[in-house]
């Protein structure tokens, strides 16, 4: 072909033709042409999988809700307060429903949902903006759903809603999620960031029909659930405070009430409980007054059962002991130009004076005590601070320093006048004086364990104070006995076959420019049984009618909570009922 | 020379267009793309399964949860109320009467015994205790 080493086209190409009439070339030819095709998706197979398409965007991604995690009450996982659960939210699209299974749609509908069938048919008039994404209702049955998308133009969602299997119970402690998911009162709020759990997320790439292809996912974090938290609080205990609170402020018509059952040697709260309550699920029903936790964030003047307190404090500075004897005057005692107005007369012991609450004794006690000594034992009962219980809302109470004390002050301050306190400041400081005069830490919350079992956080038991001796806060428990029995003002705080100790409260709310005529919290709260006391109970109610006395309002609400309560922790009693009736015995084995 | 002809026709004939070597090559290629294409197939297969379990898996444990809530929506006490009232049943703490006390040393106190078996039991077939 080449002449001189110049290429001869001529030549070439009269041997290409010649090539191309032979047989050889022929074949060659046909198979070039059925070839090329497999060659040119093999290049295009090759580069779609091996090629570099960013600038088509495949991207596939999914995110997956981490669950909330569960609260439980201290009772293991055998009562859980509060679960996140996915359950199905159905929607209609009208024109997406078959003519001839219209009538079928509307029935199960109407039977599955609980929708009336005029509203079901009017949906299918709808028409513009949202006609064709109806919502009908939620349902976490599996048949209904089944059911329900059987059919052409129903569909479901599955969201993830927080429910609260036992309703009002413990509304208060627990709190709720707003819609958002996040928590927003109680231990929802206070523990939200525990409770959430972390989404999990797949990162992939689609094919055109927008389905992950598996092989290219890059990324896979699976979903992460939130802690559980488990209280201290027992259900059980709970119901029954629940139900005793319901059913005194009922009684007495009075605005609330709020009950707080504390263990004594631990300082665990077993109940906590504040009527009105509200149901979590439907928070949006209440107001946000409705929603606050009174047994923390009430401060009010707590009245005759501060009187253990200053008592307590005189005893532990010896100025005297229960058989001291006070002049209680003659019904009026004029102190820096006030009269101060008691119900006791003449001469009376120190313990006589706690049982039947006199005014005048106690005030001098506290004149004796003296400003700044009875200001020390009233913060080292921490009045005046919070326990920092981990719940918001929590109110330190009022407590002036000795500085903005009038002369009048420790005379009405020492009879729970002129300070406010919460209600579990108030029962913190009788379970100190049952607890030999150890003050514990007031919790809530037990542990908090994670999903896969691990501990995270577990609270104990811990000594905050000794406000008082261990041998003053027996005495004075031997005192308050003395309440409940016959010429104390607890009588009717009185347990069968237990004895308790406590103290009856009646005080004036206060008004602007002073105290009611009207309106008064009635408290009782006292330990059982007082021989070896194992749990503390308030109750306070506000302004209960016509009767206002704690010892009429609020001391028997506390007996029948206390009966229960130590039936239920199975307490021996300790005061066992004499056998009224005749009985002849015979061949007793025992 | 007849035999010698029909060999040449027959090489002639038969022969390939391409050099065996380039014919090898090419169906190793595409041998190579069939089997790219058949174990792609399998890959994709395989994820689809594994897609379809994690998504049975999920609704398996959305099951489990909704069960399980519907199994404590049961038991809680209002529900356990409207059984017992359903099956007629009455539950209460014990009266007084019904209570043998015991001290703290696990001993019942003198007569309670006696009296509690006899309430169990007030035909007197097996008194223990007599009402005076």
């Amino acid at each position: 072909m080449t002449q001189g080493g110049r290429v001869d086209f001529h030549s070439f190409w009269k041997r290409a033709v010649s090539f191309g009439k032979s047989f050889e070339g022929r074949l060659l030819f046909v198979f070039l042409l059925l070839g090329l095709p497999f060659v040119r998706e093999g290049w295009k197979l090759c580069s779609l999988h091996l090629g570099n398409h960013a600038r088509i965007s495949h991207t596939y991604k999914r995110t997956f809700i981490g669950m909330r995690g569960r609260i439980y009450d201290r009772n293991g996982t055998d009562h859980p307060m509060a679960v996140s659960l996915p359950i199905w939210e159905f929607f209609l699209d009208p024109q997406s429903v078959e003519t001839n299974e219209k009538a079928a749609v509307v029935e199960t509908i109407v039977t599955n949902l609980n929708q009336k069938s005029e509203w079901v048919l009017e949906q299918f008039q709808r028409t513009g903006r949202g006609s064709r994404h109806i919502k009908l209702g939620r349902s976490q049955d599996s048949r209904i759903h089944a059911a329900l998308t059987a059919f052409r133009g129903i569909g479901a969602d599955e969201i993830i809603i927080r429910q609260y299997p036992y309703g009002r119970r413990m509304s208060h402690v627990l709190g709720f999620v707003n819609r958002g998911g996040v928590g927003s009162s109680g231990i929802e709020l206070a523990l939200n960031t525990e409770l959430s759990g972390a989404p999990g997320v797949i990162e992939s790439e689609k094919d055109a029909r927008r389905r992950e292809i598996y092989s290219r996912r890059s990324t896979y974090a699976p979903p992460i659930p939130g802690h559980n938290v488990h209280l201290t609080l027992d259900l059980n205990i709970q119901s029954t405070v629940e139900n005793v609170l319901k059913e005194t402020v009922e009684k007495f018509t009075a605005i609330r009430g709020w009950c707080i059952v504390q263990k004594i040697k631990t300082g665990e709260l077993l109940a906590l409980a504040t009527f009105p309550d509200f149901e979590p699920e439907r928070y949006d029903e209440y107001t946000s007054d409705e929603w606050k936790n009174y047994a923390l964030s009430s401060v009010y003047e707590p009245g005759s059962i501060m009187k253990s307190v200053t008592v307590s404090a005189f005893l532990n500075e010896r100025l005297g002991n229960a058989n001291t004897l006070i002049n209680a005057e003659h019904g009026s005692w004029f102190y820096a130009g006030r009269p101060l107005r008691d119900h006791v007369t003449g001469y009376i012991s120190v313990a006589t004076a706690l049982k039947k609450s006199s005014n005048v004794a106690t005030a001098k006690m506290a004149l004796q005590l003296g400003n700044g000594r009875l200001y020390a034992y009233l913060r080292a009962y921490n009045f005046g601070s919070k326990f920092s219980i981990g719940l918001e809302g929590e109110e330190r109470g009022i407590l002036a320093p000795p500085a903005r004390w009038s002369k009048l002050s420790p005379t009405r301050i020492s009879i729970g006048q002129g300070v406010a306190v919460t209600g579990l400041q108030m029962v913190s400081a009788y379970s100190a004086l049952a607890n030999e005069g150890k003050m514990m830490r007031p919790y809530l919350v037990d542990r908090i364990i994670s999903a896969n079992g691990e501990v995270i956080r577990q609270n104990r038991p811990e000594v905050i104070g000794r406000p008082v001796r261990p041998e003053v806060a027996r005495q004075v428990c031997d005192m308050l006995t003395g309440v409940t029995e016959s010429g104390g003002t607890g009588k009717r705080a009185s347990v069968s076959g237990y004895s308790v100790a406590g103290k009856t409260g009646t005080a004036q709310k206060a008004v602007r420019g002073g105290y009611s005529q009207t309106d008064y919290y009635a408290s009782f709260v006292g330990f059982v049984p007082a021989s070896d006391p194992v749990f503390t109970v308030l109750v306070t109610v506000e302004r209960p009618r016509p009767q206002h006395t704690g010892g009429y309002v609020s001391a028997p609400a506390f007996a029948k909570i206390a009966t229960e309560v130590a039936q239920y922790l199975e307490i021996p009693p300790d005061e066992p009922d004499e056998i009224t009736e005749k009985w002849e015995v015979e061949d007793d084995p025992l | 020379m007849a035999k010698r002809n029909q060999y040449k026709y027959n090489a002639k004939m038969h022969k390939l267009p391409l050099s065996t070597n380039v014919i090898g090559l090419l169906l190793l290629s595409v041998a190579g793309v069939l089997g790219y294409c058949v174990f792609d197939a399998q890959c994709n297969t395989l994820g689809n399964e594994i897609r379809r379990k994690e998504v049975e898996k999920r609704n398996l444990e959305n099951e489990y949860l909704r069960e399980e809530a519907r199994w404590n929506a049961s038991k809680t006490p209002a529900k356990l109320e409207e059984a017992l009232i359903a099956h007629g049943l009455v539950m209460q703490y014990p009266k007084e009467e019904q209570l043998v006390r015991m001290d703290r040393k696990g001993r019942p106190v003198q007569g309670q015994l006696s009296i509690a078996k006899f309430h169990r039991n007030p035909q007197g077939t097996d008194p223990i205790a007599k009402h005076k």
